[in-house]
């Protein structure tokens, strides 16, 4: 008879899971692989199989071992333990399960949630999808200021819907506009110039972006013309109230790409300016209406980012902050396992 | 999984109650001194070992968290048997060969002959003498699971292994005394050569 061992080929069963196969151990093959394999593979993984049992068989009867004596312990025995008991304390009473399951496996079911986290934030990051959806983030952020700004100082306004005034489709940058500044610059200009409605303290603040986010905000340079031509003409109190409402309608259209009026150029909050375009716009004396930001017809729109670092998603922060707790997570089940295995 | 009359046993012998204790000696003293004694080959030693194991078991009681507590006291005992191998191994003129009265391995038959029960008894040194010569993680999963029916879960808890490593060591031995076995067939008792034969 020549001993042969079962060849690691695919599809071929190993010898380890003959061997569970043959006492029928966890993860054995089923019989009915066990049956077509040897079908294919022959006579000689029978008798392989065959020995294997055989084997097991001798081992298994082989006679018990009785113990030649008592092992019970005896007070002489445990005489150095204070008081005769174990040592140490206790354990809590706790569930058997939750001792011997939950707390070796939490921390590593803890690590592995810490360690898929760091993966999922570094491709992010690496594909720039995170990169990405900060920057819209920033630009939907800057609209809804934008657009806050505008339903505000439409409500501080009261002007009429009716008013006559010119639709403004672009408001955004007038709404805020509404400075407390009791001198009022307008420039009614032809639609190839620039026409600039500012108040006061707009203007003393040297709001210099206006006119790049005039053009950025929109590819409709005509648009911010009607609105600023509608809010340069008012120059009392009456005329104001009856101001296109319009131009603070709907400022969120300059919004998204950040308006002066929301960051004033002496680097004050555009709160603050927004706050100051409200006191000033209760002025009776010099109510104004900040027109649109001054378009630049003959350039380009270029896209000004607000810089706002609250936006900004602390990618690396995270991928530190997450790498550090896999580890250290992967840690804690390590010794968590090892103490579980401990006596 | 303990039961619940010894976990009772178990909270009692934490409260000193000796007695309680040794009702839980009882129940495994046979199985502590089997593995000991199939691990080291030698009988007094295998004693001084299951006694040992179980004073160390008393002793830590309270580190016992749940679980399998036969598992857990087996698991007293393989370190103890591990630890004597090493030594014996690092002092080869005390070698345990010197000093084995062994057990006998002697195969169960109620039907066999006197020449069938000499036989038993070579086979029995036989398979000594190969258990010898394996790894002593592989002999353990042999005793532990083919020897002494202990489960594959058992036999995990106790080496403080997984059932993959588990079936890994076993499949192992397995082989080594398959090899060792069938090289000489005329040692096999009738009933296994019948079946040896067959596959010629």
């Amino acid at each position: 008879m020549i001993f042969r061992w079962p060849r690691r080929d695919r599809g071929h069963l190993s010898r380890e899971e003959l061997s569970t196969y043959v006492d029928g151990g966890p993860g054995a093959p089923s019989e009915a692989r066990v049956q077509a394999h040897l079908a294919a593979c022959g006579a000689s993984c029978t008798a392989d199989l065959a020995e294997l049992r055989t084997t097991v068989a001798i081992l298994r009867s082989i006679a018990p071992v009785e113990p030649p004596r008592s092992f019970a312990l005896t007070h002489e025995m445990i005489a150095d333990l204070p008081d005769g008991k174990p040592l140490g304390s206790p354990p809590p009473m706790r569930d058997a399960a939750r001792r011997g399951g939950l707390p070796v496996y939490a921390p590593a079911a803890a690590a592995i949630a810490a360690a898929v986290v760091f993966a999922l934030v570094l491709v992010g990051n690496l594909s720039g999808a995170i990169e990405q959806s900060g920057a819209t983030s920033r630009d939907a952020a800057s609209a809804t200021a934008a657009f806050s700004q505008a339903v505000e100082l439409e409500t501080v306004l009261e002007a009429p819907a009716a008013a006559g005034a010119p639709v403004a489709e672009s408001a955004a940058p007038v709404a805020p506009a509404a400075t407390p500044a009791p001198e009022i610059e307008v420039v009614a200009e032809t639609e190839s110039e620039t026409v600039i409605i500012e108040s006061a303290a707009v203007a003393a603040s040297k709001v210099a972006p206006e006119p790049e986010i005039e053009s950025l905000v929109t590819d409709e340079p005509e648009d911010l013309e009607a609105p600023a031509r509608a809010a340069a003409v008012p120059e009392s109190p009456d005329e104001l109230a009856a101001a296109p409402p319009s131009l603070a309608a709907e400022p969120e259209t300059f919004a998204p790409l950040g308006t002066p009026q929301v960051l004033p150029a002496t680097g004050g909050d555009g709160e603050a300016v927004i706050t100051q375009d409200f006191e000033i716009a209760e002025d009776p004396v010099a109510p104004q209406i900040a027109a649109a930001p001054e378009p630049v017809a003959d350039q380009a729109p270029q896209p000004v980012l607000v810089e706002d670092d609250d936006f900004d998603l602390p990618v690396w922060q995270i991928l530190l902050g997450t790498g550090l707790a896999a580890i250290a997570l992967a840690l804690a089940a390590l010794a968590a396992a090892r103490r579980a295995r401990r006596i | 999984m303990s039961t619940p009359v010894e976990q009772t046993l178990i909270e009692q012998s934490r409260a000193g109650d000796l007695d309680s204790f040794n009702a839980i000696v009882e129940t495994y003293q046979g199985q502590v001194y089997a593995v000991a004694l199939r691990m080291v080959r030698d009988a007094a030693m295998a004693e001084d070992l299951a006694q040992e194991t179980f004073i160390s078991a008393y002793r830590n009681l309270n580190q016992y968290r749940g679980g399998s507590f036969k598992s857990w006291l087996l698991r007293i005992a393989r370190n103890a048997t591990l630890d004597a191998l090493r030594k014996s191994q690092r002092r080869p003129a005390e070698s345990l060969d010197e000093n084995i009265v062994a057990f006998e391995a002697e195969l169960v038959s109620q039907e066999a002959t006197p020449a069938e029960a000499a036989l038993n008894t070579e086979l029995g040194d036989h398979i000594k003498d190969v258990m010898a010569g394996l790894h002593p993680d592989q002999r353990m999963a042999l005793v532990l699971i083919d020897i002494e029916g202990f489960s594959y879960e058992e036999a995990a808890g106790t080496m403080a292994v997984s059932i993959g490593t588990v079936k890994s060591r076993l499949s192992r031995a397995r082989g080594r005394m398959r090899e060792a076995l069938l090289a000489d067939p005329e040692l096999l008792p009738s009933r296994f050569r019948q079946v040896s034969e067959g596959e010629e």
